[in-house]
């Protein structure tokens, strides 16, 4: 006869009783517990019926261990954020008073700092983007992966600005809009969101488009006959479809099974 | 914290149906046999924790729709009560209608006397189809008798995924690729009506039956091999043969008939399929109704046959509806979805055989029994024809009056009377 512990035990056997799979494997034994009181409350009687049915629920206990690790480890990374975080923006300022003083060129070492703080926030984002994108938050995860180009971009402006004194370099934040897109569509693609085809889509012709005014401002190419980068861009998205439906057309079906639908 | 489950095409698709039918499926097996409700509870219980979706609300946000698993207690499923008269108490609970947001989607109920005892079931066709139904209840069956014979405990019974799209699951990759581009809209265009009364406030819900013996039914089966026919075309060419009379059609009057085809034939083995729907219908036409029943008979094979050839029987239109769903709000997805559905007038359900071996409880063979199809809205008609101990049952679930109980019960006689004349040949 089956008990509860000794079928947990039976499945954890290749993993040593320690002090995090102890907690995994009380957890488990609680939750069936707790399952087995929710079907004694419905009406099973039968502790046999109810132990059975209970352990055929949780066949999976040693694959949810992997899970509950992982879910572990990321709780540790959140608990030791702000104790990483302190030492982390300690090491920045030491960088900037080491440099500062050794150097007395305070500006623009502070950029030290500011680059830091950036990248910082992009790790954050990006940390999030990984646990958000195949869940019901998708859409926050298009937000955080649009924000670390925004925060990247910031940066790159001040280093292409301050230091290099690059006048043009507020065009920097036209590009990002363009990456911003490019970044969503991939994100789109690699996480197969119904709407990846769609986005490209109209992605192609927005990012041609910023892509023109941006050239066309830096002077790098004429506004006329750039213009035909936009005819381009279309011409493309006809030929994405175009290729689609081709590719799809491979698997098309023989016009014979076709003619049995048609009313003769 | 709330579980959920995935609301699934079919899901959806019989939730859009609200408007054509009650969505419910009945059963009825009859025993010589007090039947045990301790173990019946078990099983029952055992059964419906297996399939979640059977103790869920359906939830339409408008936006999206999903389920919403519910607590429940066996009391909220299964009723047992003692009975004077079981045909009549077990025609009254399977008449009862289930709303998609009830706590459960399935009730079952015992009635018994001092010998013999009815097991009815009605369910919500949103959670499964007519085939996992027979499943379910087979299952249900041989689970009760080991349960009581031999302590197993009562855990046999199919989980696994919902979706529509397992039907492809053994299809090679092309073929799969070919199934997920059928985008045809193939629904019905035919006017045709079952003559039934206008829709009126005072109208309920009826099962209406008509037996056909054992032994008429097997020397209709026996006519069949010999005009090459299998009983679904004899009983489709009959439906064909009375409508003309009983509707008034003229003869050179083209009318057609969806009839229900179980998708899991595309299928080798449903181990891993959770219970689901995989119904989709066939448009079986017929140019006129021809000199004598068997020139309909004829038509209506040639019709069939079309169907049989075809490797995607039953798959057309699939992938539209999914992209309809998957890509519109559930609301809007509705409502483009109705403007190219055309609900079929006139439907047939060939549930097929209850093998009574299967159906036993305790080496207790039901005695006599019938499955039925959802409630229809009048104008629509389904007739539904299931078999056991030999014996065929034909079925209309009618929302109705006593005018259109007097109009089904002269249709069964102008079929049973078709049918006695295919029996008796040329």
């Amino acid at each position: 006869m089956k008990n509860y512990p000794d079928f947990i035990e039976n499945q954890m056997k290749s993993h040593p009783n320690d002090d995090i799979t102890f907690t995994y494997k009380r957890t488990v034994l609680e939750k069936m517990e707790k399952r087995s009181a929710v079907l004694r409350k419905r009406g099973l009687t039968d502790e046999n019926v109810i132990r059975d049915l209970v352990c055929e629920e949780n066949t999976q206990i040693e694959k949810g261990y992997y899970e509950y690790l992982a879910k572990e480890k990321d709780k540790k990374k959140i608990k030791n954020l702000p104790r990483n975080i302190g030492i982390y923006m300690l090491v920045l300022i030491a960088a900037f008073l080491g440099i500062g003083f050794a150097t007395h060129v305070w500006h623009p070492t502070w950029l030290i700092i500011e680059g830091g703080v950036s990248f910082m926030v992009i790790y954050l984002l990006m940390f999030l983007t990984a646990h958000l994108t195949n869940t019901v938050l998708y859409p926050l995860a298009r937000i955080c992966v649009a924000g670390s180009v925004m925060m990247l971009t910031q940066f790159l402006f001040l280093v292409i600005r301050i230091p290099f004194g690059v006048e043009n370099a507020y065009l920097l934040f036209l590009a990002a809009v363009a990456l911003m897109l490019i970044a969503d569509g991939i994100l789109a693609s690699i996480t197969k969101q119904k709407f990846a085809f769609l986005s490209w889509l109209v992605y192609i012709p927005a990012v041609t488009g910023l892509l023109y005014a941006l050239l066309g401002l830096t002077g790098i190419a004429a506004w006329d006959p750039g213009w035909w980068m936009m005819v381009a861009a279309v011409i493309a998205d006809i030929v994405l479809i175009l290729g689609t439906v081709l590719y799809k057309g491979r698997y098309s079906i023989k016009q014979e099974l076709e003619n049995i639908w048609k009313e003769d | 914290m709330e579980r959920r489950l995935t609301a699934e095409l079919w899901d959806k698709m019989h939730y859009l149906f609200r408007g054509f039918n009650d969505r419910m499926v009945h059963v009825a097996l009859y025993y010589d046999y007090k039947i045990d409700i301790e173990a019946l509870k078990t099983v029952l219980l055992c059964f419906i924790e297996k399939a979640p979706v059977l103790h869920s609300s359906f939830i339409d946000t408008k936006l999206t729709a999903h389920w919403k698993v519910n607590d429940y207690s066996i009391d909220d499923v299964l009723t047992v009560a003692e009975s004077e008269d079981l045909p009549k108490d077990a025609d009254t609970f399977l008449t009862q209608y289930i709303a998609p947001d009830a706590p459960v989607q399935i009730r079952v109920a015992v009635f018994y006397n001092e010998k013999s005892s009815v097991l009815c079931m009605v369910e919500n066709h949103m959670c499964m189809d007519g085939g996992d139904l027979k499943y379910f209840v087979r299952s249900l069956c041989k689970a009760y008798t080991d349960y009581i014979n031999n302590g197993i405990s009562p855990l046999a019974l199919r989980e696994g995924s919902r979706s529509y799209d397992e039907i492809y699951r053994d299809f090679s990759r092309r073929e799969k690729k070919m199934a997920q581009n059928l985008y045809k809209n193939v629904c019905a265009k035919d006017d045709h009506r079952f003559p039934l009364t206008e829709n009126n406030l005072h109208d309920k819900s009826f099962i209406a039956l008509r037996k056909i013996g054992a032994e008429r039914f097997s020397a209709l089966r026996k006519a069949g091999k010999t005009l090459g026919a299998t009983v679904n075309d004899l009983l489709v060419a009959a439906y064909f043969y009375s409508l003309y009379e009983l509707g008034g059609y003229g003869l050179d009057e083209s009318v057609t008939i969806s009839c229900a085809i179980d998708l899991r034939r595309h299928v080798n083995d449903t181990e891993g399929m959770g219970i689901t729907n995989h119904t989709a219908f066939m448009q079986c036409n017929i140019p006129e109704r021809g000199k004598d029943i068997f020139e309909t008979l004829a038509y209506t094979k040639k019709s069939v046959e079309k169907f049989k050839n075809d490797k995607f029987m039953g798959l057309y239109g699939l992938p539209l509806l999914k992209f309809g769903y998957g890509i519109l709000p559930q609301t809007a997805a509705e409502g483009v979805i109705k403007l190219g559905y055309s609900n079929p007038l006139l439907a047939m359900s060939n549930i097929g055989v209850l093998d009574s071996e299967g159906y036993s409880l305790c080496g207790n063979a039901p005695t006599d029994g019938f499955m039925t199809g959802a409630v229809k809205y009048k104008p629509y008609a389904l007739v539904s024809a299931t078999s056991l101990n030999g014996v065929l049952t034909l079925s209309m679930c009618v929302r109705g009056n006593d005018e259109d109980k007097r109009i089904v019960e002269r249709f069964f006689d102008l079929m049973e009377r078709n049918l006695q004349t295919l029996t008796n040949g040329k």
